[in-house]
């Protein structure tokens, strides 16, 4: 464990750390652009430079290893001076596009050039200028803005491991580009304009639609699998953007002379570095068919049209649970946040007396064709089944099929949303149910033939959590304003219940607490790190 | 001095075997491998005080001595024959005259860095030293001197030849073994070093082809013998002096280390062509600042070199006479660094190119006032902030030229025109 000394700071790390990674993880600002947390750096860009005594040379920090007694300086007029100089560099050929730039806000380049960059450009010559190079139908590449940090190129070797990406050309001609003939195979191309430090790669899903910085940052859960991958979720107004990785932790793969991130750490931590940096590109692009489509509009009553006020639909909704007792039954979509199904299982189970439960089924995950080392896809394609199971577990509640449930023929269905279309296929047994309630957000042909429609939400306008394959517990943020005539599933159940029983389960954050304190599993799980540096354990019970 | 590199090489034909071992060939190998330890081949190797003949003047023994003893698995020796720096030719001169002379050193260097397979990584362009080279291994490897088991030992040394795609930064020793393994010839960030992490990540030497062409006769006399020559005891040897430009005789001369530029060029190649007046050389290479007249005096060896401002570089000497316009001539070399450029690191893959439009204008009549000062500052920019040295040798070759001619700059850029009469086209 070296102990040395930056800018004055004494700093121990552990063996192995990288300057820039000391520094970063002591709050002290290297700028750089071809340092990435998650593959080997290649000091490329020069622009994270810096004077480290006895060292005749200027040297860049994300390759130098810090070592005992290493005395390094980041602020000397020396620093000062090359990172300028390196600034000016780029910027003789980077277009000053920021107006038209889909980067701009969240450029680094940008943010370097008003902090460490010269205050006025002396190049008079020319820009080089360049065509566009086509890499994939989802990802614009724009090589004149491409500062070949190579970024892109690390991440398709360390990371994805098919090497589709390379540097062609050379010096000033040097672009990155696909084998002759070939484009990206879809699977985790979306990354790449997540870890390109400026606006040469951009997703042509996001291209032109709106100024980043309008955006609104939300922290959330990736819904399409199993998997779980961390999130943003960026939005304006009631509008999602778009979805990229989070980045949380901050864990290297330096000094590894075979290149090989597997070879480095043991697989459970590798699955953990890449889940939390990178998503896929169903996550990615994927989300538009899980809020987009022909939404309900308003809670409806088909056997009294007209009568579809919340307040009436909803005593009515419990008049005919307090009647059908044991015979409701529930169907559950494993899109269901924990505190929903606990919520949607409770008033099966405590307050109707029942046991029939079934949980609609969806397809597996699917990894993506090609050899690709990076296998994020995991189990079904939802995100929930196993929170919901292991609820049910403890609930002491048998989880049947849909079809076995549907011939139980029983006097009412509740099916808790959204199904996506997946009930349509029992339309004829629905049929012969006498009252079927479907709480969905997105219509489909169960939603127009069912008796009663409460219109819930999707998943970028609630809160809740997901429990992920592998158990952990993690946080769903509410990151869009629902539009007036839906209401949060949760509490169309919550208020279905109260107006049984008078008993009030409360909000998401207070149902997390009693699942909590009931179910062990809960109780012991791993959870989502939030960050605000408060685990998600802690604060469940309180509004946050 | 006696000749040590080229000696035997004009009248007789050592590219046949039969004629090198005629001569005494192999015989400083067999007596490496068979009769002396690896510690004594490198003591030897010091104490000749052989320093890098590609530029760098890194002492050959030491290099060899940081090869990690206690790893386990290969070690790598590869020779550069990459011989691209503008305006040297020396390296070919053995390469296609004396090709066992090479072969004989690199046995003895493996067998001392205990590889077991080396490379010749030689340019592309080199299709003549290429073939000869190849023709000159599988003699060798008929004699028993290359093979499984070299003059009846135990001992394994083979040699395969590499041939470059025409990079010029290919002949940088880390880009050098990212090409040998296949990959685009990018150089390396070191550390680690190659002694350290060369070829496939295995320890490796990367030694120039003169070195290892002087390493036989280090063996054969001693170390003492071949320090007493040059200018002892930081410049030993003799050095193979490739001339070039307007004089009348160029051409490579092996001389003792340290003869002057002044010799060089008025005795041993014969004067200036048609008796014109000198007006610069580059002493080492295109990459190594340039000097005027009145600095030829300098003796031609390392440390000489370096005190007048300079480099010996790969000993390759450009003469400019009179005629030439040195910023044609710098935008010339800067346009060949521009063009060689990686493009890996940002100083060297904008600065270069950003330099070369520069005085594209100065020389076509488009000179600002400032251009000069600019010149200067993304040279200075470049110097010490790349990732290899091909940034720095640009840097350094604009700011020589600046510094000695600065008065031809600034009258190109106040008369918008190149003040000489281009005689010689």
């Amino acid at each position: 464990m070296p102990t040395f000394e930056i800018d004055g700071k004494k700093i121990t790390v552990e063996q192995g750390t990288t300057v820039l990674e000391a520094a970063r993880s002591n709050g002290v600002e290297i700028p750089h652009f071809c340092y990435h947390e998650s593959f080997k750096s290649g000091g490329l860009c020069r622009m994270c430079l810096v004077e480290i005594e006895k060292m005749p040379k200027l040297q860049t920090s994300c390759t130098t290893v810090a070592t005992e007694g290493m005395v390094v300086k980041t602020a000397t007029d020396r620093v000062k001076q090359a990172r300028s100089a390196i600034l000016e560099f780029i910027l003789t050929n980077h277009p000053l596009d920021c107006p038209d730039c889909d980067q701009a806000g969240e450029c680094v380049l940008q943010e370097y050039s008003h902090k460490y960059g010269p205050d006025k450009s002396v190049f008079r010559e020319p820009k080089e200028l360049r065509e566009h190079i086509p890499l994939s139908e989802h990802i614009a590449y724009d090589p004149e803005r491409c500062i070949m940090c190579e970024r892109c190129v690390r991440y398709y070797r360390d990371i994805v491991g098919t090497e589709e990406l390379a540097v062609m050309e050379r010096g000033a001609h040097s672009e990155i580009t696909t084998f002759p003939g070939k484009q990206l195979d879809y699977g985790y191309i979306g990354n790449i304009a997540d870890i390109c430090p400026v606006g040469a790669l951009t997703t042509k899903d996001f291209r032109f639609k709106e100024r980043v910085f309008n955006l609104r940052t939300t922290e959330s859960i990736c819904p399409l699998c199993e998997a779980g991958c961390l999130i943003y979720i960026d939005t304006k107004k009631t509008t999602v953007y778009r979805i990229r990785s989070r980045n949380p932790l901050t864990t290297s793969v330096q000094n590894n002379p075979s290149r090989d991130v597997a070879a480095l750490y043991p697989k459970p931590l590798i699955d953990a570095i890449l889940r939390s940096s990178f998503i896929c590109d169903e996550g990615r692009f994927g989300y538009k068919k899980l809020i987009e489509g022909k939404l309900i509009e308003g809670h409806k009553n088909r056997l009294e049209p007209g009568n579809d006020t919340w307040d009436s639909i909803s005593a009515l909704v419990a008049q005919r649970i307090k009647q059908s007792g044991a015979k409701t039954a529930g169907i559950i979509s494993p899109f269901a946040t924990n505190e929903e199904a606990y919520a949607m299982l409770y008033l099966l189970k405590h307050v109707a007396g029942s046991q029939k439960i079934a949980v609609i089924e969806f397809q597996e995950a699917k990894e993506f064709s090609g050899k690709t080392k990076l296998k994020l896809r995991k189990g079904i394609q939802v995100p929930n089944l196993n929170g919901i199971g292991q609820i049910a577990k403890a609930l002491g509640v048998t989880i049947i099929g849909v079809d076995e449930l549907l011939s139980a023929k029983p006097e009412m269905v509740y099916i808790l949303g959204p199904s996506f279309g997946r009930m349509d296929a029992y339309a004829e047994k629905l049929s012969t149910i006498n009252y079927v309630v479907v709480q969905d957000f997105k219509t489909s042909q169960t939603t127009d033939k069912a008796h009663v429609v409460l219109a819930g939400m999707n998943f970028a306008q609630k809160d809740g959590t997901y429990t992920n394959e592998d158990g952990k517990v993690q946080r769903l943020r509410k990151a869009v304003q629902a539009p007036d005539n839906v209401k949060n599933d949760l509490d169309i159940l919550t208020e279905i219940i109260y107006s049984i029983t008078g008993k009030r389960l409360g909000s998401f954050d207070q149902v997390l607490g009693v699942i909590m304190k009931d179910i062990s599993f809960f109780n012991s799980a791993d959870y989502d790190k939030l960050t605000d540096g408060m685990s998600l354990k802690k604060a469940a019970g309180r509004l946050w | 001095m006696e000749q040590i590199l080229l000696k035997n090489v004009e009248g007789t034909k050592l590219t046949d075997i039969n004629n090198y071992i005629a001569v005494g060939g192999y015989e400083s190998a067999k007596k490496a491998v068979t009769s002396m330890s690896i510690a004594q081949i490198i003591d030897e190797v010091k104490k000749s005080g052989l320093r890098g003949r590609g530029g760098a003047g890194f002492p050959a023994g030491m290099k060899w001595d940081f090869v990690p003893k206690d790893f386990k698995g290969p070690r790598y020796l590869c020779c550069n024959a990459d011989e691209g720096e503008p305006g040297t030719f020396k390296d070919r001169e053995i390469l296609e005259k004396n090709p066992h002379l090479l072969i004989e050193g690199m046995i003895i260097a493996s067998y001392a860095i205990g590889a077991e397979l080396s490379f010749i990584y030689i340019r592309g362009e080199f299709v003549k030293a290429a073939n000869t080279l190849e023709a000159a291994i599988a003699q060798a490897r008929k004699q028993g001197f290359l093979g499984e088991r070299i003059f009846g030992t135990d001992k394994k040394v083979d040699i395969i030849v590499h041939r470059g795609a025409g990079a010029y930064i290919c002949g940088e020793e880390t880009a050098l073994i990212e090409s040998i393994e296949g990959e685009r010839g990018n150089p390396r960030v070191r550390p680690p070093f190659p002694a350290v992490v060369g070829v496939f990540s295995k320890p490796t030497v990367v030694n120039n082809v003169e070195t290892l062409a002087a390493v036989p006769s280090i063996i054969r006399n001693n170390g003492q013998w071949y320090a007493a020559i040059g200018v002892p005891p930081k410049n030993t040897g003799s050095k193979l002096y490739a001339i070039s430009g307007h004089v009348n005789k160029p051409g490579v001369y092996e001389l003792p280390m340290g003869t002057t530029l002044k010799d060089l060029i008025y005795n041993y190649a014969g004067g200036m062509k048609d008796n014109k007046k000198l007006k610069g050389v580059i002493p080492g290479g295109s990459s190594t600042p340039v000097l005027l007249p009145e600095e030829i005096g300098v003796s031609m060896d390392f440390d000489s070199l370096a005190k007048a401002g300079s480099m010996l570089g790969s000993a390759a000497v450009i003469v400019m006479d009179e005629d030439v316009c040195t910023v044609e001539e710098s935008l010339r070399l800067s346009e060949f660094y521009a063009h060689e450029s990686c493009g890996q690191c940002t100083p060297c893959r904008e600065g270069t190119v950003w330099m070369t439009k520069i005085l594209e204008r100065i020389e076509h009549g488009g000179g600002r006032q400032g251009d000069v000062e600019l010149l200067e500052r993304v040279s200075a920019n470049i110097m010490g902030n790349t990732l290899c040295p091909l940034g720095d040798a640009a840097a350094m070759m604009m700011l020589g030229f600046i510094k000695k001619f600065k008065d031809e700059f600034t009258m190109h850029i106040k008369s918008g025109k190149c003040p000489i009469d281009k005689k010689n086209g």
